[in-house]
């Protein structure tokens, strides 16, 4: 049941009156919201439900025990750490960790009988096991006391909305909330429909049209010029844009539909001037898990240095990297980002680069230079990101830097309009929460965009045979 | 909340007020009807109906596998939109025992599966099978094509609400684009809006491409409708990089070839021939001319195999012109016939080759009502069925 689909739409009017219907009843609005989202997720594959289920319940008692416990607190914070990386582990990285180990026992001439296993990824894996994770690490650390109501808990790791494909949320954010009672707001509810069909806009008729001229670059690019590959590089950087910050805007929608405040995923990544700038505004809620349970524990051993900082670094990027999949190119994409990150951090010892870096965000010339650059260095850069081995990324590379000054196939610059068209509503909308706030729009025009939006989701959106890029992951 | 609803729907209102008459056009335009609907009109129905929706996809798997399951074919014709123009007409007297497969598969996997389905006997053995082995059919692709399994066979768009958006944004389209609201077909001779106005597959399965015969008889000359030229130049479409054939994909061919010896078809394969212009055109691009010659030497190979093989010709070798092709790569179905005649007659017979009456088809391809395109015996159904709303 993906947010694209029709029975989304029925599944979530269903949800949205039979929830409402049950106003000032919070136990039962919880449980009707459990139900729901085991529910959908049962929709995909039911015999995940053991999965998740199991998988919250060992972790809604062995909070308590991390919580309780004196003498065993990082016995049972490391079981829990074990269940939840373990099960990771396995769906998600096991063949490739086979593979790679008997690649390079075979290099050494050493035979051996490992196989790999034909496992189906779980969706939702690395999302709803990092919420976990986090809620584990936060009791032992002293930030969070456990939450004693076990629907609560379940909710927060299989809300509906997020359990695909996130947003990752805290437990101190998201358990209050299902605990308190709420109330139909309709502002909250409005908001949350326009940010519902902008999402659904950015998904349908941005991501999906551009998906097929990403897909002919990536797929002919044997036979395509440089300037041609790299237009398809930089259609897949906004098509990953614009299908993920899709995905997350209905996920974001429906929650405040049901009167919840999910994390904002996405501020407008494409206009970043700096590569951590483009981090901190992509994908927010992984970049600040992994910055607070890996990055700061590792940095904080030795904050002095720039070469360990460096290092930490790279090794959080990578990490983000490998997250996304079990891949060497999710490796060398985590990789060069990390080395993006190098200038800025050389900066906080070197006065003169750091007084360059700011020019290059207060000046007007300078920052359209600099997002100029980071948006094609970013999109060069996710053809790792895209390709589905080392040596197809490579050759994509190596043709496209052949700078062959060759007239675009009409099939490529057919998109243009329409990705700059979306850039340039974008940057107008760039400070908003999401970018279909349009409420200080005058009248007459925000009715029009009213209007604007859905119709071209039915006359222009695709409904056949697209789902989310971030469900895979 | 009641004030959300009614300001959510008002919203949406113009969504919902235009679905429904585009649905109801598509409904008129008998592209909603489902798979088996059409199966069983068109086993059924004692005229010609025509099968080709504009708006839905045509699901050619389910429809020709549909279609061949009902028929009990002994002879089959395999292979992708080239092998198309063989038409019962030319297999006298099994003109009811032969169906035209043709355009269900796309690359050698798809027949795999057809034996597959042969072998699990949820298709009849046939006597005869006559394969078109495209160049396409064989060459490397980056990507591979999907192939035919059970879900696939059984997937009818109609059934599903996301195709009927999808036929939508199509009609709406073509509204926006013809100016017209003149969409409904006037004649009602088959099922889609180009099935209603006899274009479309047959019977036999093979096509009826009514739109280039009639642009023919008004302007007689060959026009590339398929744009090959253009598709070959800009490397798109069937005509991308890399041009060398795939050892993959011939082992999967060779591996069928044998199994259908084994399952005792005989096997004609069909090297599709290819317009003059086309031909000429391509022999300046070196690389792809490098891959077709390593194509065409596959005749040999097949040959010196004992398979039976009709060549690869083009209309000017063939002491024809190319207005006996209805474009860059497909022939006209009097070409076809007079290929298949050639072949017929160029070999000794055996089993249901034998029975081919050839007089009749030496009738049918020189027939005086023939125009290079078409056997015309459509137009005569279109006279005698004057089915006109």
């Amino acid at each position: 049941m993906s947010f694209n689909s029709f029975e989304y739409l029925f599944f979530l009017i269903a949800v949205f009156l039979f929830y409402w219907l049950l106003n000032k009843k919070l136990k039962a609005q919880n449980l009707f919201i459990l139900c729901a989202s085991y529910f959908f997720y049962g929709w995909y594959d039911y015999r995940f439900l053991i999965l998740i289920i199991s998988c919250s319940l060992a972790d809604y008692f062995l909070s308590f025990q991390i919580y309780k416990s004196k003498r065993f607190k990082l016995f049972f914070l490391s079981l829990s750490m074990s269940i939840n990386l373990g099960i990771l582990f396995f769906f998600k990285y096991f063949n490739f960790f086979i593979v790679t180990i008997t690649g390079g026992l075979n290099y050494l001439g050493i035979h051996n009988s490992l196989h790999t296993h034909d496992i189906i990824l779980p969706l939702g894996i690395s999302f709803f096991t990092f919420q976990t994770l986090s809620y584990s690490i936060d009791i032992y650390k002293g930030k969070l006391k456990p939450f004693n109501n076990v629907i609560a808990f379940l909710n927060f790791t299989s809300f509906f909305p997020q359990i695909l494909a996130g947003p990752i949320e805290r437990g101190s954010k998201m358990i209050p909330q299902f605990l308190s009672e709420r109330q139909f707001s309709y502002p909250l509810a409005t908001e949350g429909v326009r940010q519902i069909i902008y999402g659904l806009f950015k998904k349908m008729v941005i991501a999906d049209r551009l998906a097929v001229k990403v897909d002919y670059a990536f797929n002919n690019y044997t036979s395509l010029s440089g300037f041609e590959l790299l237009l398809g590089a930089m259609y897949f950087y906004i098509q990953i844009y614009a299908d993920f910050s899709g995905y997350s805007d209905v996920a974001i929608g429906t929650g405040k539909l049901l009167g919840f405040q999910l994390s904002t995923n996405f501020r407008t990544p494409l206009f970043a001037k700096t590569a951590p700038e483009a981090w901190s505004r992509w994908h927010i809620t992984l970049t600040k898990w992994f910055r607070d349970y890996v990055y700061f524990p590792l940095v904080s051993k030795n904050k002095e240095s720039t070469i360990w900082r460096i290092s930490c670094t790279i090794l959080m990027l990578v990490l983000i990297g490998l997250w996304h999949g079990a891949n060497a190119t999710f490796i060398i994409f985590g990789l060069l980002h990390g080395i993006y990150f190098i200038p800025s951090i050389v900066s906080r010892k070197w006065p003169a680069l750091k007084k360059a870096l700011t020019v290059l965000k207060t000046n007007a010339f300078f920052s359209a230079v600099s997002i100029c650059t980071i948006f094609t260095i970013a999109s060069i850069t996710t053809v790792f990101f895209r390709s589905p081995d080392v040596s197809s990324a490579l050759g994509y590379m190596h043709r496209m830097f052949s700078f062959r000054l060759v007239m675009p196939t009409p099939l490529l610059l057919m998109s243009l309009p329409l990705a700059v068209l979306f850039l340039t509503w974008e940057w107008f909308q760039k400070d908003k929460e999401f970018q279909f706030d349009i409420g200080a729009i005058p009248n007459p025009f925000r009715v029009a965009l009213y209007y604007f939006i859905p119709l071209s989701i039915l006359l222009m959106g695709k409904f056949i045979d697209q789902t989310f890029i971030y469900f895979k992951f | 909340m009641r004030r959300f609803i009614l300001k959510t729907v008002f919203y949406l209102s113009p969504v919902l007020l235009l679905i429904g008459p585009l649905e109801y056009v598509m409904y008129l335009n008998r592209e909603t009807v489902r798979i088996n609907t059409v199966i069983e009109g068109q086993i059924n129905s004692r005229h010609e109906l025509y099968y080709f929706k504009n708006f839905f996809d045509n699901s050619p798997y389910s429809y020709k596998i549909g279609m061949a399951e009902r028929k009990n074919a002994r002879i089959l014709v395999v292979g992708q939109s080239t092998v198309l123009q063989f038409t019962k007409e030319m297999f006298a007297p099994f003109q009811d025992s032969f169906y035209n497969l043709g355009f269900s598969i796309h690359n050698v996997y798809g027949l795999r599966s057809i034996l597959v389905m042969i072998e699990k006997k949820q298709i009849h053995r046939p006597d005869l099978m006559i394969i078109g082995i495209d160049a396409d059919l064989l060459k490397k692709r980056l990507v591979e094509n999907d192939y035919m399994d059970a879900a696939t066979l059984n997937f009818d768009p109609a059934e599903h609400i996301k195709y009927h958006f999808a036929g939508m944004q199509i009609l709406f389209k073509q509204i926006v684009l013809s100016h017209s609201l003149a969409f409904i077909p006037k004649r009602n001779l088959g099922y889609g809006q180009s099935g209603m106005n006899g274009e479309g597959f047959r019977k036999d399965g093979s096509l009826h491409y009514a739109g280039i015969i009639s642009n023919y008889l008004q302007h007689p000359e060959y026009v590339d409708v398929g744009g090959y030229r253009a598709m070959l130049k800009n490397k798109d479409y069937i005509f991308t990089a890399p041009y060398k054939l795939d050892s993959a994909r011939m082992r999967v061919l060779s591996e069928c070839l044998k199994q259908l010896k084994a399952l005792g078809v005989q096997v004609v394969l069909f090297f599709p021939p290819i317009s003059n212009d086309f031909y000429s055109f391509f022999s300046s691009d070196t690389k792809f001319n490098n891959f077709f010659n390593s194509y065409l030497a596959l005749q040999d190979t097949f040959q010196a195999k004992h398979f039976d093989v009709i060549r690869f010709t083009t209309p000017k070798r063939f002491g024809l012109t190319d207005n006996y092709m209805l474009d860059g790569i497909h022939p006209g179905e009097v070409f076809v016939g007079k290929l298949w005649y050639n072949f017929i007659l160029s070999k000794s017979r055996t089993g249901i080759l034998s029975q081919i009456d050839t007089a009749s088809l030496s009738r049918l391809t020189n027939s005086k009502y023939n125009i290079p395109l078409s056997f015309m015996r459509d137009t005569l159904v279109f006279k005698r069925r004057q089915e006109i709303r």
